[in-house]
């Protein structure tokens, strides 16, 4: 994973994209951040995501829906504000 | 507009379809150009927020609540599954014991906090990467060389705003090698530096004010690991693993409670 040393550009490409996710991830629901960070960060499937957050797993999974979709819809915002963010 | 079949393709995306379903998604997904590109969408998400999402971390003590509270939950049903899926979320040997009757919703009420608390400023976290970095470069590391708390600790009298527990833990791998003042956050901030092993650990220390602080953040491979004792707020800043990280900040704690009544 850190075999080779990323050139600075593309470093700072990268410490700019990190800002970008954790600016639009801090602009989503609390209910969507925590859904979003515990199935794509931690890892937990949909079972175990309804044990913690006691909600049925219908509810999981239409959550989980809307709030993938709600960050892709920021995202690309985020894309038409400034294109040239984008490489 | 959204094609009916999306649930159920976030659900095969997921991994949380049998075989026979998936079977089945994937002839559908074949033949729908929308969720062709739903899938897309799914993959590209992933790989952005697990590459690139740095603030949004559970922290190891709140991984281990949830690991724990999870395994209680599930112990019944799938005990093979929660051996194997929870070995990366092992927590180290002094959490054990204090999570003892965790409940889910405990955890749930512990990880909402977590994910509510409105968040640090990247500015800080930057700082104290930076800072570190800077640390590590030749003759930065160090203002006052010494494995002597008693000459570290009052040498910050003269050149920090804090004045922060100071001690040698070489016993417990921990060496102390000295200290450092450095501007963070309008103060000047002490630092006491540590060696473990062939890292470096630098204990930043500066005064609260009412911003709230995560638990832990990770930033460019290096570790940061934060806690408040009394009036400091305290950041632990390594390239070492999180145990190590946790061990230092206990001891540190340990430290200051049996100070305290002086």
């Amino acid at each position: 994973m850190i075999a080779t040393a990323p050139d600075p550009e593309s470093a700072a490409i990268r410490r700019d994209d990190e800002r970008t996710l954790d600016r639009l991830m801090a602009s989503l629901s609390p209910e969507h951040r925590e859904v979003l960070v515990m199935r794509e960060i931690e890892d937990m499937d949909y079972r175990e995501i309804a044990t913690v957050t006691n909600v049925p797993i219908g509810t999981v999974m239409s959550r989980l829906a809307r709030a993938r979709a709600a960050l892709k819809s920021r995202w690309l915002q985020e894309i038409e504000a400034k294109p040239h963010a984008v490489p | 507009m959204q094609c009916p079949e999306a649930l159920r393709v976030q659900a095969y995306f997921d991994g949380e379809v049998d075989a026979v379903s998936a079977a089945d998604i994937e002839q559908h997904v074949e033949g729908c150009a929308e969720c062709r590109k739903l899938l897309q969408d799914l993959e590209h998400t992933r790989s952005a927020l697990r590459r690139d999402l740095t603030d949004f971390r559970a922290s190891p003590a709140l991984r281990a609540r949830i690991s724990e509270a999870l395994d209680q939950e599930s112990s019944a049903r799938t005990p093979q599954r929660s051996a194997l899926g929870r070995a990366r979320w092992r927590a180290p040997p002094f959490w054990k014991g204090a999570m003892s009757g965790v409940g889910a919703s405990a955890v749930a009420a512990a990880l909402a906090l977590l994910l509510l608390t409105p968040l640090i400023g990247n500015s800080l976290v930057d700082d104290l990467v930076g800072a570190h970095m800077r640390s590590l470069m030749p003759t930065h590391l160090i203002d006052v060389a010494s494995t002597d708390k008693h000459t570290v600790k009052p040498w910050f009298a003269g050149h920090a705003d804090v004045s922060p527990v100071v001690a040698d833990f070489g016993e417990q791998g921990y060496r102390l090698i000295g200290g450092r003042a450095d501007y963070l956050d309008h103060q000047r901030s002490a630092v006491v530096v540590y060696q473990h092993g062939a890292h470096v650990i630098n204990v930043f220390s500066w005064t609260a004010n009412s911003r709230y602080l995560p638990k832990s953040a990770t930033r460019d491979g290096y570790h940061l690991l934060f806690w408040q004792t009394g009036d400091l707020e305290y950041c632990a800043v390594s390239d070492t693993g999180w145990d190590e990280l946790q061990g230092l900040e206990q001891l540190l704690k340990n430290l200051s409670s049996r100070d305290r009544p002086e």
